[in-house]
């Protein structure tokens, strides 16, 4: 199994270790619970150096990204550099989702899930062809690092002694050979950064110094994405999924031409990606289980998880379109659950 | 982790504590610590009679499930209500505030089968 530059903490951290896409990661440090609440009140601090990065460069880069991907560049205007995106097949379906960088002009980082890092290494390389581009896998080359929470950009203004206090979202700064981009996985104010291995692990001794930053793992980062109403890969989307259904219209961009468009022009769409609360505590459903209305089968669920925040079992599904009320979601016992739309907390505008 | 010393244990690490004709059951801090954050407790009714070994309640963590099974045959006399709001006493006090129903047994032979707590963290050693 593979490690990540930061493996030797997480040890330190006594981290409960999981594989997930041929890496050992840490699960969580203490509680998934605890740290899912630690990040949403002050700062947690995630390795996620298993994701998968490419770096695309040359004067095709522009056209290789338009034609590849949903979401357009031309939304990068001023300060904005990053952006969430998909990488659709020629029929609609999702292959994978992705967050973009501009770090130059013609010059980009691409970030995606380690599930796919094969996958979508060849669909991009295969699609470079076409374009005037170098596309290079750096994952080996670098570690990156998330830190999330309302502190975290006062803590790396801090750090850096660079001031990026109030910076919005999407935002990419180059401090000594590091990368910072006000980007997140959690919905909370935060950054991620990406760097040689060595000066990551300077960073997380800095990190580690203030008592307000703590370790978490990907358990709470799967229930703090879920309580954003951030969809997973494999789990919420998938090749089967098309981007209106999926309620991430909002990074289609069908004004320029991309691969899956055509398809997508002509896609009825019946069922869209929902959110679900049952308030307080209940069983949590499961991938798969069936959701009915007045009896009939009417969708089924994609995730689910008890969110620590709202204090509530909180779920992700698909449903048929405009259905309100409550539903009966069918999982190990029967579960009443409100149709509801998400994000399942309160999250910060930035 | 620790072990109690005063309960009787089974294979798929309940814990028993026996006085009398009633037995407090719950899940030893081994197990709990396998679990993780517990997020939801299913309880049995009040009355509700069970054979040894059979589910009795069964527990919810963040990424799995998990059936409690019945040390020892009998009738539930009462449950551990507080966990219906806070299941995780189970985590924090997993021999105490955390147990989760008490049975009235009706057969006292139940418990030569179970554990001791020493045979119990021989068990553990082995896993």
């Amino acid at each position: 199994m593979k490690r990540t530059p930061f493996f030797d903490f997480h040890k330190k951290y006594n981290a409960k270790f999981i594989e997930f896409a041929g890496y050992e990661m840490p699960l969580y440090y203490t509680s998934m619970l605890d740290e899912s609440v630690w990040t949403r009140k002050k700062a947690s601090l995630f390795d996620v150096s298993h994701m998968a990065r490419f770096l695309v460069e040359g004067e095709g880069s522009y056209d290789f990204i338009e034609y590849s991907f949903t979401n357009s560049l031309r939304k990068l205007k001023g300060d904005v550099k990053a952006q969430y995106t998909l990488i659709l097949n020629d029929k609609g379906g999702i292959i994978d989702d992705a967050y973009i960088y501009k770090l130059e002009v013609d010059r980009f980082l691409i970030v995606v899930n380690a599930a796919n890092h094969a996958k979508d290494w060849d669909v991009l390389h295969e699609r470079s062809k076409k374009f005037k581009v170098s596309l290079k896998d750096i994952t080996e080359d670098m570690g990156q690092l998330a830190l999330q929470g309302p502190y975290s950009l006062d803590i790396i203004t801090n750090i850096f002694k660079k001031d990026i206090t109030s910076a919005k979202r999407n935002r990419v700064f180059m401090f000594d050979d590091v990368i910072i981009t006000s980007t997140g996985y959690t919905g909370e104010k935060g950054v991620e950064i990406y760097g040689s291995p060595d000066k990551l692990i300077k960073i997380v001794k800095e990190l580690l110094k203030n008592p307000e930053v703590r370790w978490a793992g990907l358990g709470a980062r799967d229930i703090l994405r879920l309580e954003a109403g951030y969809p997973l890969y494999g789990n919420d989307i998938d090749e089967e999924t098309d981007p209106f259904s999926a309620n991430l219209g909002w990074v289609v961009s069908m004004d320029k031409e991309f691969v899956g468009k055509e398809a997508l022009k002509s896609k009825d769409i019946k069922v869209k990606r929902r959110g679900f609360i049952h308030r307080g505590r209940g069983s949590v459903p499961k991938k798969g289980d069936k959701i009915l209305l007045d009896g009939e089968e009417i969708g089924y669920i994609t995730s689910a998880t008890y969110s620590p925040n709202a204090s509530s079992v909180i779920a992700m599904g698909y449903i048929p379109l405009d259905i309100k009320g409550r539903v009966l979601v069918k999982s190990r016992r029967e579960v009443y659950m409100d149709i509801t739309d998400y994000p399942f907390v309160k999250l910060p505008k930035w | 982790m620790t072990i109690k010393e005063d309960v009787l244990y089974t294979k798929e690490h309940e814990w028993v504590k026996v006085d009398g004709d009633i037995a407090t059951v719950g899940i030893s801090d081994y197990a709990q610590e396998q679990l993780g954050d517990i997020v939801y407790v299913e309880l049995p009714e009040k009355g509700k009679v069970v054979k040894q070994m059979e589910t009795v309640a069964t527990i919810e963590a963040v990424k799995t499930a998990a059936d409690v099974y019945s040390p020892v045959s009998g009738e539930v006399i009462e449950v551990n209500s507080d966990l219906e709001n806070k299941p995780e006493l189970i985590n924090e006090d997993p021999y105490g505030k955390g147990w989760i129903v008490k049975l009235k047994m009706t057969n006292p032979d139940d418990v030569k089968g179970l554990l001791s707590a020493e045979d119990y963290k021989k068990l553990l050693e082995e896993q």
